[in-house]
């Protein structure tokens, strides 16, 4: 008897394993997404207990009544205004600054030929290897004894150049085809007209990249703020901002969380309006 | 204009749009790291204005020997052991489970992303609250360590690991789902094709040709734990680190900076972390990178 | 031309090569330093002369701190401060301060246990030098207070805030365990926790494990904390708190942990969990609680918010009923910089005479609950006011009057008095939460850090 090589007798298990497997796929992520989302849930649901509410055994996984002053206070009472404005300042120096400057020297490496090439780029690389926090000690002795202490320049210069920006916006660079510039050349366009009109324009996706990955780093800056802004109100960034609200006066956890909650939503927008720059600035290069 | 001239003027452009990147890399990330082998080299004073006194390499030595620097050193290689594998682990089986051509996949891979753009203050702040002995969520768990869990030496780490790991996980997950999604589709249809069963071709099809991804995921979490100190300043504070060991190398170093000024000591430190660092770099190099498939 | 490195090779190795001194960073051309104060000049000067002032309140304390610096700027012409409140701290000020070579700021306030600090780092003068130029008393001074604050012979830093720990207890608690009064020493504080843990507060009474509380219960009982008679004869050169008297005092506390009839809570966690003896206090785990005097107006406002506390404030608890030490002042003074001109230093004391007038510090400890720091002040409308409505705000000031001023009752003179107060709080937590460690083995690692601690430092000077 010939065995029944029918399409049916071979899809009959494989269609069982398959919803098998479907099923335990769905299982592990919900899973998954219960486990991640359950803080972020817990916060926005104590932000908006009373004193009394969170002290309340068991906890309270909904508010029977909504404090939403807590969000108030912590804007006002707790300063977040100040912070947040203070957080926009610098990320959008820091930003400008290392997407101008990475701009500037990627386009050189990829367009120019020019002494030492080699060795500066050799040293740019290398700064990939030192991580900012064997190099806290002497910053801040620098920037202390340049009196920029208590000002905005402090918190952002030092950020203001990246090498994983130039290395990124360096291959998008290299990657336009030499035509296109040899054809502005015989237009008579200059360099930097080049660079402006045609070739920035042309790696805006990598730009994009870097820009999304630059912005979210300056936002959730800890280390270099805390240094900095730990005693100085005046230009303290938001994540040193809920680092106060968390010390302050006890009867504030709910306030507290209303910050945190207030902190993370801007990047929690940043990171569903600008998804694909998010994960493309994340893997450049890396994943083959 | 003469070839030689526009190539001089080509020169002082680029060298001009290169300078502005090179003197504030130069200033801030390479000056500071060469000064740190002349810092370590002297007894800072306690206050300005007093001299500084010559250790040379005694310093360093005494540091690094010290048990203050040991427990950071046992604190720092505990927490990356602790966060990163089952990090690694985690975001791939997500990944992997998210990576199914089902309905929803969109908004699953949007939650699991979240974790990768919160700061530590927002996650610290938030587990810091669930953890309150008195006012959390630990009454209710029915866990009820004496001390509390934030204050006690066997299991603060693992507090300060939980997370963590939560923030790692969205960053594993974003990297192996873009890892995913650039294998090629022949050759995992091949596999099932060939009749092997989906947890076969898992292993001996798709982890082979993740590993560059894997080797990638592993070292970006490494180097991240051995600089991690954000949670345990909110959580536990530089008074207490020591006593219930989480005072991690990093957060020594900050805290001869700013809470109990030393430059010297934290000379040292800064060194003694940096040289780790590229070790176990290295090591993850050599021993994982062999493995890596990069036969596609 | 050629054959220059590029620059930045050179900047990093020219940078390597600078001599590595930690001299001072350049000192803001803010004129020469004069230990005068040059009141004469200050009353002839023709614009007005500025002056910076680091403060680091928070809360109802900076507005209260604030209105006081504006109503000082409106009173007269000749001086205008500006407050730069500094968010971070005692520590984390005065870090600023030394880092910034004592330019930063004219006049600051720092923590009382500091002051041999300041001695040291020649950033402050002596505030007596002060006195007589602008005719300024110190008579009406709680003599504990003044005295805590004179070294080599001079008055370094103005006492400004004052508070001492007292003891926290829920009235409704008390009568429902049976307990008649607030306990007045240890044994009685044991057996009364004892008997709040048999009427359902399981905690008994929550301990913050400060690391203060040691310093206290030795200027109780008269005895030194650190050597050379607390550091005032001579520069202390090593810790005296490794004596049979603390070993008792920590072994009872521990066994109140031990017999569940106490739970320890730390003072240097971060976050709102410094206040989580206060926390179970609130939520019925606990009914007794030792905490700062300062925090009377914030706890008197939380607590009673639910409904099972009614609040009760009692002097410390003495660790032998003949413990008459009393209590030596927490809390913070004023200090002039070393590097301000003459004229400035005139114009700093100014500010601080002002903010010690009577009427001032009473509107200061009234707002803030701070104990008032002269009698003259305890004599003002708004102290007496309070005091009668509220006797509990009284329990401080009686504490520091009692005992007289002498080294032993003044509390420790040391130059890094951080680093030893880190050492004794690692041996409280040790102590208190494993009750299964040994004392005398924790005391004694504290006192060995402590003293190697103590004589780096004196060797660094």
């Amino acid at each position: 008897m010939t065995p029944d090589l029918s399409v049916s007798a071979v899809a009959q298990p494989k269609r069982s394993r398959v919803r098998r497997s479907k099923i335990a796929s769905y299982l592990v992520l919900t899973l998954g997404a219960i486990v991640v989302l359950f803080p972020l849930y817990m916060a926005i649901v104590s932000s908006l207990l009373t004193p009394v509410q969170i002290g309340q055994q068991p906890p309270l996984f909904y508010p029977p009544s909504p404090q939403w002053k807590n969000y108030g206070d912590a804007f006002v009472g707790g300063h977040l205004n100040t912070y947040l404005w203070n957080s926009v300042l610098q990320t959008l120096e820091i930003v400008v600054g290392s997407v101008l400057t990475s701009l500037f020297a990627a386009f050189a490496f990829a367009t120019f030929q020019f002494p030492f090439k080699k060795i500066i780029w050799a040293l740019i690389l290398a700064t990939l290897l030192i991580p900012f926090e064997v190099t806290i000690v002497t910053n801040y002795q620098t920037i202390s004894s340049t009196h920029l202490l208590g000002s905005m320049w402090a918190l952002t210069v030092p950020f203001m150049a990246s090498a994983v920006g130039i290395f990124l916006l360096r291959q998008a660079f290299m990657a336009i085809p030499g035509e296109i510039r040899e054809a502005t050349i015989l237009d008579g366009c200059g360099p930097m007209r080049y660079f402006w009109r045609v070739a920035v324009p042309l790696v805006r996706p990598q730009l994009a990249a870097f820009t999304v990955i630059a912005v979210l780093g300056a936002w959730n800056q800890y280390l270099w703020p805390l240094l900095l802004t730990s005693n100085d109100e005046a230009h303290r960034t938001l994540q040193i901002g809920l680092k106060t609200l968390n010390s302050g006066t006890f009867e504030g956890y709910g306030v507290v969380l209303a910050g945190a909650v207030i902190a993370s939503i801007p990047m929690l927008i940043l990171m569903v309006v600008f998804n694909r720059q998010l994960v493309r600035s994340l893997t450049g290069g890396a994943i083959k | 204009m003469t070839v030689r001239r526009q190539r001089r003027s080509e020169t002082f452009l680029a060298l001009g749009l290169v300078a502005p990147a090179v003197i504030l890399l130069s200033v801030f990330l390479i000056y500071p790291f060469f000064k740190n082998f002349t810092l370590f080299l002297y007894h800072a004073p306690p206050y300005p204005g007093l001299p500084s006194k010559w250790a040379g390499l005694s310093q360093f030595f005494d540091t690094i020997t010290s048990t203050s620097f040991l427990d950071g050193l046992k604190a720092t290689v505990l927490y990356t052991v602790l966060v990163v594998p089952v990090g690694v682990f985690l975001g791939l089986v997500l990944a992997v489970a998210a990576h199914q051509k089902l309905k929803g996949m969109a908004i699953y891979r949007t939650i699991f992303a979240t974790t990768a753009v919160s700061s530590v203050a927002v996650a610290a702040i938030v587990f810091g609250t669930f953890m309150n002995p008195v006012l959390g969520l630990l009454p209710w768990l029915g866990i009820d360590t004496n001390p509390t869990i934030l204050q006690n030496p066997t299991w603060a780490m693992f507090a300060m690991a939980i997370i963590g790991l939560w923030q790692f996980i969205g960053l594993s997950f974003i990297l192996f789902s873009a890892g995913l999604q650039s294998l090629p589709e022949e050759v995992l249809e091949a596999a099932k094709l060939d009749g092997a069963s989906p947890a076969k071709a898992f292993f001996t099809v798709t982890i082979p040709l993740l590993s560059p991804t894997i080797f990638y995921v592993f070292t970006v979490g490494v180097i991240a734990a051995m600089f991690t100190f954000g949670q345990m300043d909110l959580l536990v504070g530089p008074g207490a680190a020591s006593a219930v060991h989480v005072n991690t190398l990093a957060y020594q170093i900050y805290q001869y900076v700013v809470t109990q000024p030393n430059p010297g000591v934290a000379a040292c430190i800064s060194i003694a972390l940096f040289i780790l660092t590229a070790i176990v770099t290295l090591v993850n190099f050599r021993f994982l990178e062999r493995r890596v498939n990069y036969d596609a | 031309m050629k054959k220059l490195l590029t620059p930045a090779l050179s900047l990093a190795l020219l940078a390597s090569s600078v001599a590595v001194v930690g001299a001072g960073s350049a000192t803001v051309a803010s004129a020469a330093s004069g230990s005068t104060c040059d009141v004469a000049a200050l009353k002839n000067v023709k614009s007005p002369v500025h002056i910076t002032y680091w403060e680091s309140t928070a809360g109802a304390n900076l507005t209260a701190m604030k209105a006081l610096v504006a109503a000082y700027n409106k009173s007269q012409k000749k001086v205008v401060v500006t407050d730069v409140n500094q968010t971070g701290g005692y520590i984390d000020t005065w870090n600023a301060y030394t880092l910034s070579g004592g330019t930063g700021a004219n006049v600051f306030i720092d923590d009382v246990t500091n002051t041999q600090a300041h001695v040291d780092s020649k950033l402050t003068i002596p505030i007596q030098d002060c006195f007589t130029p602008a005719k300024f008393s110190t008579k009406t001074y709680l003599t504990k207070a003044l005295a805590q604050q004179k070294l080599g012979g001079k008055v370094q830093a103005l006492p400004y805030s004052a508070s001492t720990p007292v003891l926290y207890y829920n009235k409704q608690a008390f009568t429902k365990a049976g307990i008649a009064n607030p306990p007045a020493t240890i044994d009685e504080m044991t057996a009364d926790a004892h008997k709040l843990t048999q009427a359902g507060y399981t905690d008994g009474m929550s301990i913050k494990n400060d690391p203060w509380w040691l310093e206290l219960w030795s200027g109780m009982g008269k005895a030194y904390y650190v050597n050379n008679e607390n550091g005032r004869a001579g520069r202390a050169t090593a810790v005296a708190f490794d004596t049979d008297r603390n070993r008792t005092l920590l072994t009872k506390l521990q066994n109140m942990v031990k017999n569940s009839d106490a739970k320890s809570y730390s003072a240097t966690g971060a976050g709102l969990a410094t206040f989580n003896n206060l926390f179970a206090m609130s939520t019925d785990k606990s009914g007794m609680t030792i905490d700062t005097s300062a925090a009377l107006g914030t706890i008197a406002g939380y607590l009673p918010l639910f409904k099972n506390i009614t609040i009760g404030v009692a002097p410390l608890p003495r660790l032998t009923a003949n413990d008459n030490g009393g209590l030596m002042p927490g809390g913070n003074a004023l200090s002039i910089s070393s590097k301000n001109s003459a004229l400035e230093n005139a114009a700093a004391f100014d500010f601080v005479k002002f903010l010690s007038a009577a009427k001032n510090l009473a509107s200061w400890d009234v707002s803030t609950g701070y104990v008032p720091i002269t009698t003259d002040a305890a004599k003002d409308k708004q102290i007496t006011n309070l005091w009668k409505a509220k006797p509990y705000y009284k329990v401080a000031y009686d504490q520091i009057n009692t005992g007289g001023a002498s080294n032993a009752t003044e509390g420790p003179a040391i130059g890094n008095y951080y680093a030893v107060n880190t050492q004794v709080a690692n041996a409280l937590n040790q102590i208190l939460t494993n009750t299964s460690s040994d004392v005398a083995t924790a005391l004694g690692n504290a006192r060995d850090n402590a003293n190697s601690a103590i004589s780096s430092y004196n060797s660094s000077l």
